[in-house]
């Protein structure tokens, strides 16, 4: 049972990259949306960092 | 002391916030997702030198494949377990009812930005749950959601394949794989950031390990919360309070 079941994944594996790939449009426009993405997670940080900073140094001066 | 002051409940050093069950999910789901992500991205990047490592260090793409689905099925399993919880269980519920978004946390996000641009002053307050973590929630489970409905369809891609058609298993192939990146940079990246590394909280924050929370922590991030569980309290440092802080 085993090998049958790892013989289906193993060909599944293979047969998914084998498969004609998916239209180019889509593909790009989830890479836009997965950057975008990414970029706002990125854009929060350096906020977050810069105004941890920025109130660090002002409470020191104080 | 005036007879006010005796009746006052002394404020403790340390909240319970995550019972032992919701700790026990938070590791299931911190493996399972860790033991997918690595065997995913093995696949989804197969022809790179990283998809390479990844299917060598995971015992070749057969082993892969039996792993990447083991950790699917216990994520499956988890999510079921997840539901009874926040359905049946009258804590569960209440965890779910603070989960839910409102409008007020879209304006309490825009407060916090505008708190690290140094627009405003105060931190703005929150309940029990920030908006951030109500993000972070949302997005870790409607993106389980959707794996696992993709994952079964590409998994039993035959049956599949005789009831959809071709383009269907097209974006599904694709949602599966930039869902997984998207959970992936979410999660290990966003989370890890957010809970661990942000200021305050580096170099980690040991709430996941014993689901306790400072009460200057809870009264700094989760200010509303605080004043429901310690309303007119003034008395700092006893040893136990209400609602399971200890």
């Amino acid at each position: 049972m085993y090998s049958t079941l790892a013989s289906a994944i193993v060909g599944f594996d293979r047969s998914l990259q084998e498969l004609p790939p998916a239209p180019s449009a889509l593909r790009t426009a989830v890479r836009v949306a997965l950057g975008l993405l990414i970029l706002a997670l990125v854009a929060y940080i350096v906020i977050e960092q810069l105004g941890s900073l920025r109130r660090r140094r002002s409470s020191r001066e104080r | 002391m005036s007879a006010d002051r005796d009746s006052r409940r002394p404020i403790p050093d340390q909240v319970r916030r995550f019972s032992a069950t919701e700790l026990a999910q938070h590791w299931v789901l911190m493996v399972t997702l860790t033991v997918l992500a690595l065997t995913g991205l093995a696949l989804f990047a197969a022809d790179t030198w990283l998809g390479r490592t990844l299917i060598a260090a995971e015992g070749g793409i057969e082993a892969r494949g039996t792993i990447h689905r083991v950790a699917a099925v216990a994520l499956m399993i988890l999510t079921g377990w997840h539901f009874l919880y926040v359905v049946f269980t009258e804590r569960g519920h209440g965890q779910l009812m603070a989960m839910r978004l409102r409008a007020s946390d879209v304006r309490g996000f825009g407060r916090l930005v505008a708190y690290y641009l140094g627009r405003i002053e105060e931190l703005p307050e929150f309940g029990r749950f920030t908006p951030l973590q109500k993000l972070q929630y949302w997005g870790a489970g409607i993106g389980s959601l959707m794996m696992i409905a993709t994952g079964l369809v590409l998994w039993f891609h035959t049956a599949a394949m005789m009831v959809v058609p071709k383009w269907v298993f097209d974006v599904t192939t694709i949602v599966h794989g930039y869902e997984g990146l998207i959970l992936f940079a979410l999660l290990f990246g966003w989370h890890v950031y957010i809970v661990h590394l942000s200021p305050g909280n580096f170099p980690m924050q040991r709430t996941f390990l014993d689901g306790k929370i400072s009460v200057e922590r809870l009264r700094r991030e989760h200010a509303r919360e605080y004043r429901e569980l310690f309303e007119d309290d003034v008395t700092p440092g006893g040893a136990s309070g209400p609602g399971g802080a200890e």
